[in-house]
């Protein structure tokens, strides 16, 4: 009798209260923890401070520069091309009546997607008349990419000059499935993606891929 | 086991033509052309056909253009690519069969030309036994034979969550101690 006291009130006083703590806790850690992450990824924008946390980042190169053309073509060794976590350029999504814009990196490690769009280093350039593989955060730079339709366009402006995409495939598929890009391409193919679906915390297998081809922009002459 | 005897297969074409001087060039020189064509050219060995694959030639196109290949690296280089060739030719590798009858010391050879050739200009190569990392004389990263497809959804924390639950479980204990201890279950 006197146990069966003591049993319920621990469970009573201790055991229920600390449940609900830790299950209270993880709900709010689970719920809020990507929104968290926007504003502070917000908040670097803003501050200036991209760098502070990400030691793998260390070099940008790029000048947002007006008089930059869509047309022509662009002797290579007039360019100077990025190393690894290097920001050369921005991308432009142009979806949802918005603009959105983020900065894009030569390298897509996590310290690069912590601060924008990263490239596959074995991808090519734009330009290069082949396909560009650019990755980014589902929670943040690249969770635009739920909103796009085929025909919207995306730019990407560089250094050497300025790109203008229009989309003509969006798809989600496994991220062992190959079929979604073509890294030996002849054709100059901008592939955007990011983890799929986007509103589940976690590891995900699927990935939505957002194929655009170039309407315009100078292209590179890689032998000059 | 397989995939590791093709990315160190992949490393003696690739990885060789990454010892280079440090300087500026964007555009590929005949020497840096030179080494692509030879990247991109199929090998026959033993009864099948092998090519590095696409993702590979391009980081090395990519790094070309952030230096420049005089003739003589370009002639060293492509003088480890045919060391290389020839070695892992030499094996017995009949179509049944694959990279990964390679011997231990076969692939531990094709890793250490990888290795001098790349230390050569200072550069490093490291192999953890699973990936291959290459950075160049200042400690950027050239190479990598890392997923092409990377994890970009948002990963839970699982390192706050076990602290937080140890934390709780802790402060339950000490909390049943304390209570027995201070007769609080007693009626």
């Amino acid at each position: 009798m006197k146990n069966n006291f003591a049993t319920k009130k621990l469970i009573g006083y201790l055991v229920l209260p600390l449940a609900f703590f830790i299950i209270t806790l993880l709900f709010l850690y689970c719920t809020f923890k990507p929104f968290v992450e926007i504003a502070a990824n917000t908040w670097s924008a803003i501050s200036g401070d991209r760098w502070s946390d990400d030691t793998e980042i260390y070099n940008d190169i790029f000048t947002d520069s007006t008089l930059l053309g869509y047309e022509g073509t662009v002797k290579a060794s007039d360019i100077t091309f990025p190393t690894f976590g290097t920001v050369y350029g921005k991308i432009e999504i142009f979806t949802n009546n918005t603009v959105y814009s983020m900065p894009l990196i030569f390298g897509d490690n996590n310290a690069c997607l912590k601060v924008g769009a990263g490239h596959y280093i074995g991808s090519h350039f734009p330009g290069e008349n082949s396909t560009i593989l650019v990755s980014g955060h589902n929670t943040n730079f690249f969770n635009c990419l739920k909103y796009t339709k085929v025909g919207e366009t995306i730019e990407i402006t560089t250094n050497y000059g300025k790109y203008k995409y229009e989309i003509t495939d969006i798809s989600p598929k496994h991220k062992n499935d190959k079929t979604a890009y073509n890294l030996a391409a002849e054709k100059e193919t901008l592939v955007l993606y990011t983890c799929y679906p986007f509103d589940v915390v976690g590891y995900k297998v699927n990935r939505y891929y957002v194929t655009a081809t170039l309407i315009t922009g100078p292209m590179i002459d890689p032998y000059n | 086991m397989k995939k590791i005897c093709a990315v160190i297969l992949a490393l003696v074409l690739l990885i060789v033509p990454l010892t280079i001087s440090v300087s500026a060039a964007g555009d590929l020189n005949a020497n840096e052309q030179k080494i692509i064509s030879e990247l991109k050219k199929e090998v026959k060995i033993g009864e099948k056909t092998f090519a590095v694959p696409a993702q590979y030639v391009n980081q090395a196109e990519n790094y070309f253009k952030t230096i420049d290949v005089t003739e003589a690296q370009a002639k060293e280089i492509l003088g480890y690519i045919a060391q290389g060739e020839k070695l892992v030719v030499a094996q017995k590798i009949t179509a049944t069969t694959d990279l990964k009858v390679l011997k231990d010391d076969v692939k531990s050879e094709i890793l250490s030309l990888g290795q001098k050739a790349v230390a050569v200009t200072g550069g490093v190569l490291t192999y953890d036994g699973k990936n291959v990392t290459i950075t160049d004389a200042n400690g950027k990263v050239v190479f990598k034979n890392a997923p092409i497809i990377k994890q970009t959804g948002e990963q839970v924390d699982f390192t706050a969550i076990a602290i937080i639950t140890l934390a709780a479980v802790t402060l339950l204990g000490a909390s049943v101690v304390i209570a027995k201890k201070n007769a609080l279950f007693v009626k």
